[in-house]
């Protein structure tokens, strides 16, 4: 009996030592896992703070990003407002350039007619004028007669002149629409397909002085680049008609004032 | 301060050439000649930037100037700018084989001239 229960007493504690080890092996592991459970909960706490961080990054990206596009439309807009202003400026500069021109011609004209009272150099400027600022080669300048009755060429370019040596203020083609007294452009006032009758006309400017025609300045034909008549022509054709009239009696004036002394 | 180029307006015609002067003053140095031969002269004498030239002249006639011009050292290679009624493709052609540069017709237009001549003398020309 002694050597059995030697052997169970052995038994027992040999259990009791391995249970010990054993618990003692459990509470290793436990506290293992207690460690590594607060260490992973200190790193999702981290984690946490870290995507809310993230989170409210996103936000502000996302606000700016609404900024920039609200921005993006606004000069967008503007853009689209300056390119409109740039284009209008573009315009009205185009037309005051082209007004400046019309203008510097107009000037042009009147300075030449009325800068001499020398009869051959004034006729020479309304020839420079119809053929350089008109554009015309084709061209009569008449002058009526004393007693008002007829229309006697007095300068000419590119034409018959003994054709056109002497013509009836009241006849047909030049002198009857030089003595209606108002400006005549065959495309605009003329008859069917823009024509003047028998005559080649492209215009006639009855120059007229204190409401008498006292000339007449006939237009044949334009140069081939010129093309039609413009808007600066009418105006030019005004300027003929009261100043180029108003030149060529005033380089009379010398004589008369001589012959009446 | 750079000097202003200068620019030979050549032209029989009294009303072109105040035309001329009208259009480009203030932008250039400007001269007149209202001949072939002044032309000539002027140009030889003081070489000027550019030369606008009308063709049809009485006594030396712009093609001749133009080949004077291109006979000389210091105006062979002057812009010649023919001013000229006669579009047509032949008298063009034959400004051109007189040493022509380039050409306008008559009548005067304001911004065909001041582009050309802008063409030749660069930006910063003030025109």
């Amino acid at each position: 009996m002694a050597k059995g229960d030697q052997r169970h007493g052995a038994y027992v504690q040999r259990v009791h030592q391995d249970t010990q080890r054993y618990i003692r092996n459990l509470l290793a592991d436990n506290e293992r896992l207690r460690n590594l459970y607060e260490s992973l909960e200190a790193s999702r706490d981290l984690l946490d703070d870290e995507r809310r961080r993230l989170e409210r990054r996103v936000a502000d990206l996302g606000e700016e990003l609404d900024r920039l596009r609200r921005d993006n439309r606004r000069l967008t807009d503007e853009f689209e407002r300056i390119e409109q202003e740039n284009a209008r400026f573009s315009s009205q500069y185009v037309e005051v350039e082209q007004r400046n021109s019309d203008l510097a011609n107009l000037y042009v004209a009147t300075y030449r007619l009325h800068g001499t009272l020398d009869r051959r150099e004034v006729l020479q400027a309304i020839q420079e004028i119809v053929i350089n600022l008109v554009g015309s080669e084709e061209f009569a300048v008449f002058e009526t007669d004393d007693q008002g009755q007829r229309l006697e060429l007095v300068a000419s370019f590119g034409v018959d002149e003994e054709r056109y040596r002497s013509l009836p203020l009241d006849g047909n083609g030049i002198g009857e629409i030089a003595a209606r007294g108002e400006v005549f452009v065959a495309s605009r006032d003329g008859g069917e397909n823009g024509s003047a009758g028998a005559e080649p006309l492209t215009a006639v400017i009855p120059l007229h002085l204190d409401g008498r025609v006292t000339g007449a300045i006939a237009i044949f034909s334009l140069l081939p680049q010129k093309g039609s008549l413009s808007g600066l022509d009418d105006e030019l054709f005004d300027v003929l008609a009261t100043q180029a009239a108003a030149a060529v009696y005033c380089t009379r004036l010398p004589t008369r004032h001589t012959h009446g002394s | 301060m750079t000097s202003k180029k200068r620019i030979l307006l050549v032209d029989d015609s009294t009303t072109t050439l105040f035309m001329e002067e009208m259009i480009l003053k203030g932008h250039y140095e400007l001269d007149r000649a209202v001949n072939g031969e002044e032309a000539v002269e002027k140009a030889l004498t003081q070489p000027p930037d550019l030369v606008l030239l009308d063709l049809v002249m009485p006594g030396m006639d712009g093609f001749e100037v133009c080949r004077r011009l291109r006979r000389e050292e210091a105006t062979k290679d002057v812009p010649v700018i023919m001013v000229t009624t006669r579009g047509e493709e032949q008298n063009v052609e034959r400004g051109y084989a007189a040493g022509c540069t380039d050409y306008v017709t008559k009548p005067i237009n304001t911004l065909e001239i001041k582009t050309k001549v802008r063409t030749y003398l660069g930006e910063g020309s003030g025109v």
